[in-house]
């Protein structure tokens, strides 16, 4: 099955500041996370999370997902987008 | 977490390579797992009504997921060192991309959480075809 997926005006504005290339980044993984098994729709919890990882350059992009899922609706409600980047002369 | 003056006394011991090597690789795991800890107990005190914001648990677990990026911060400051004097050590670019992970979560306040529930609760939302297609005219 398949959800719709949008985002909350807090969400978007955090999602704005991302570059181009990262915001389609994180749409493209939007959707493939709105591709639910019926597995994986009775498993998911009604808020999760979902990170990933690009590398650009010298630096790795960290970017993390907060999501709320109305099953009812079939719909995932982007809540927050945090974003990480480590250079490579930022190394813990 | 384990204890920073034993992690140090693993990185200081003088003993052969392999066993410092296998010792780093456990404080790593150990890291590992108490951060699956610290989700797991994020997870367990999320609301059930998922519309709805719990601060206090928020601002509880947000202190603990800083606790270990501090931790961390240290600890792979400390691997990192090891490994380039000693070669690769199992578990760090799991820990690497976990303590990213938990950077970017914290990039995200308190106060971004409760509008953005607030935001859900008026129903402010934008769907994902809009949020595509402005991107699309922002690039293009």
């Amino acid at each position: 099955m398949t959800y719709s997926y949008e985002f909350t005006e807090p969400a978007l504005k955090q999602f704005q500041q991302l570059e181009p290339w990262l915001a389609e980044e994180t749409l493209d993984e939007l959707e493939t996370l709105a591709v639910v098994s019926p597995t994986a729709h009775r498993r998911l919890t009604n808020r999760f999370v979902h990170d990933f990882v690009r590398i650009r350059g010298a630096s790795t992009l960290y970017v993390f997902l907060t999501i709320v899922r109305d099953r009812a609706n079939q719909k995932l409600r982007v809540m927050d987008v945090g974003t990480y980047v480590r250079g490579v002369s930022d190394e813990p | 977490m384990v204890a920073m003056s034993l992690v140090d006394s693993v990185f200081s011991n003088v003993g052969s390579a392999e066993r410092s090597t296998r010792a780093v690789a456990l404080l790593a795991q150990a890291a590992l797992k108490d951060l699956a800890q610290i989700e797991k107990l994020d997870d367990a005190l999320a609301p059930d009504d998922p519309a709805q914001f719990d601060r206090g648990a928020a601002s509880l677990m947000r202190s603990e997921f800083e606790r270990w990026a501090a931790y961390t911060a240290s600890l792979l400051e400390r691997i990192d060192r090891f490994a380039a004097i000693n070669g690769p050590v199992a578990g760090v670019k799991l820990l690497h991309r976990a303590y990213g992970k938990t950077r970017a979560r914290l990039s995200i306040s308190l106060d971004d959480m409760e509008q953005s529930y607030r935001a859900l609760a008026e129903g402010r939302t934008v769907s994902g075809e809009e949020v595509r297609r402005d991107l699309f005219l922002r690039v293009h």
